[in-house]
């Protein structure tokens, strides 16, 4: 058997299309400096405010550890909104999910509703979220669970929908043949098999809305985010030092517990 | 007379009596919606007891033929009954209750492999509980006996609280065939239940399906790829090519030439 060779497809390519990375790096710069110009770069304005950002630190150190009682339960706050937020937004996220699959969907009708929702739920940002609950509810952790939840079901929707469609179709025709009806088919196969994934993204998405949820408290929805908000608008500075460290802790640590969390179940 | 399709959980399933069929396909015709012919003027009878083998090329519409017996599928033309009832008239609750006096095995066990062995048996009996607690995810606890049963009849009791996926190949399409089992169906419908397998679990897996039809009285229908398979196991083969029925007949009266015609431009060593 003789072997033929095949045309080799060389990687050099001719002098026009030699030519078109050079271009591309062109337009990067050119973009770069328009960039530079909308965003009024100034590096001078770096070097002028280094005096003042030079005495706030000095008024910042070392953080009042006597306020640390006074911030335990705003801490908690911030946790419970995330966890609670997260909580609602995924029994929430998991029907919708299912029918914004395309092998799970009962109709196109449920399908297309299903992903308007959840397009829309991610595309306003949280931050947004928690104004509009805000204003609706009043100040308060309460309209920032909502926030959360709300934000949340929408990216959750989003994920549990993709993990859904790849999942192996297999165990779901066979048991659909058994004779088990829809939501038997569903708790039965669906779930076990798509679960570890669903509850890794669920963690994930935990740990994110902690971080979500500190920044909520700038626009009035209770946890630490308002106390930092407070200290500073009264210039108590040190007080904000010690919430940044508590912060930094928070994030810390919850990282660290959903990474473990994560590789303990998927 | 519509006799009852679907045994409840305390009788025995009915079978048919020995001369009426208790699958009978009649000039079943198949068009994909992309417009392919894929069957015509299929026919074929399935007993209690009996076990009949469709063998064909890839393409030749033994799969879209099973399909359409086992209510997947929805044929062109023809009819179909099973246990006295035409299913292709059937929709809904009613198709979806016909379906479940034929259980369904497939060419991979599609397993669902996180959940323990016995848990996999056991839902096969869903559509005998549809109930609250079933449709949370809950399993039947009066089934559990009958099921550990049927695993011990198959040689897997003793992996009843391991996960399915640690199966080897032949056992997981053992577990398969204990799940069809385990819904008491009156027929069983094998797509291609040995291609995955080696030899050896494929003869095992065999001997298990002969079993069911002998033993249990099960009418068993049984697409293979595999000529010397169906020529050892089987009561009957149907030969398939291109979407039409060649030969239907006890392996005796088919002949090498007759199998070598069903695929096309490559021919096929036989052991006698």
């Amino acid at each position: 058997m003789k072997y033929q060779r095949d045309a080799v497809h060389r990687a050099v390519p001719g002098p026009a299309s030699r030519a078109l990375p050079f271009l591309g790096l062109l337009i990067f710069f050119v973009v770069l400096a328009q960039a530079t110009l909308v965003v009024q770069a100034r590096p001078q304005d770096l070097i002028t405010g280094a005096h003042g950002m030079a005495d706030i630190l000095r008024r910042a150190w070392p953080p009042d550890f006597s306020q640390l009682p006074h911030e335990l339960w705003p801490a908690l706050e911030t946790v419970d909104i995330a966890f609670f937020g997260t909580c609602c937004a995924v029994v929430m996220a998991v029907p919708l999910a299912v029918l914004a699959a395309r092998n799970t969907s009962p109709g196109r009708l449920l399908y297309f509703g299903a992903r308007g929702v959840i397009a829309f739920a991610r595309a306003v940002p949280d931050l947004v979220w928690a104004l509009l609950f805000v204003t609706a509810v009043g100040l308060g952790p309460f309209p920032g669970a909502l926030a959360i939840s709300v934000h949340s079901i929408g990216m959750l929707g989003r994920l549990f929908s993709e993990v859904i469609e790849d999942m192996d179709m297999g165990p779901v025709e066979a048991l659909t043949m058994t004779g088990a009806n829809r939501l038997q088919v569903f708790t039965h196969a669906v779930v076990p098999t798509a679960l570890p994934s669903l509850m890794g993204i669920a963690l994930y998405r935990l740990d994110e809305n902690i971080r979500g949820s500190l920044v909520l408290g700038f626009v009035g929805a209770g946890g630490i985010g308002f106390e930092l908000l407070t200290a500073m608008n009264l210039f108590q500075y040190r007080t904000v030092s010690l919430l940044l460290l508590l912060t930094f802790v928070l994030v810390m640590a919850a990282e660290r517990g959903s990474a473990w969390l994560r590789a303990r179940v998927a | 007379m519509d006799t009852p399709v679907v045994a409840s959980k305390d009788a025995p399933p009915i079978a048919g009596t020995a001369d009426a069929p208790l699958i009978c396909a009649r000039d079943v015709g198949f068009t994909y919606p992309t417009g392919r012919r894929a069957l015509e003027r299929a026919s074929v009878d399935v007993r209690p007891g009996e076990l009949v083998a469709i063998l064909g090329a890839n393409g030749s519409g033994k799969s879209t033929l099973l399909r359409c017996i086992a209510g997947m599928l929805r044929p062109s033309n023809g009819t179909i009954h099973v246990a006295g009832r035409d299913i292709t008239t059937l929709h809904g609750r009613a198709l979806r209750d016909a379906r479940m006096a034929m259980g369904m095995v497939f060419q991979h066990a599609n397993l669902v492999k996180r959940r323990s062995v016995l848990a996999n048996v056991m839902t096969g009996t869903l559509g005998h509980h549809r109930r609250v607690w079933t449709a949370l995810g809950g399993l039947p606890a009066c089934e559990r006996e009958g099921a550990l049963a049927r695993l011990d009849d198959l040689g897997l009791r003793e992996f009843a609280p391991q996960r399915a996926g640690t199966l080897s190949g032949g056992q997981a399409q053992r577990l398969s065939i204990a799940r069809a089992l385990a819904q008491r169906p009156l027929a069983l419908l094998a797509d291609e239940p040995v291609a995955s397998l080696d030899p050896e679990a494929a003869e095992e897996v065999m001997r298990l399906i002969r079993r069911v039809a002998k033993d249990d009285g099960l009418g068993v229908l049984c697409v293979l790829h595999q000529p010397v398979l169906a020529r050892k196991y089987a009561d009957r083969i149907v030969g398939l090519r291109d979407g039409w029925m060649q030969f239907d007949s006890a392996p005796a009266g088919v002949t090498e030439h007759d199998v070598n015609a069903l695929y096309p431009a490559r021919p096929i060593a036989m052991a006698a």
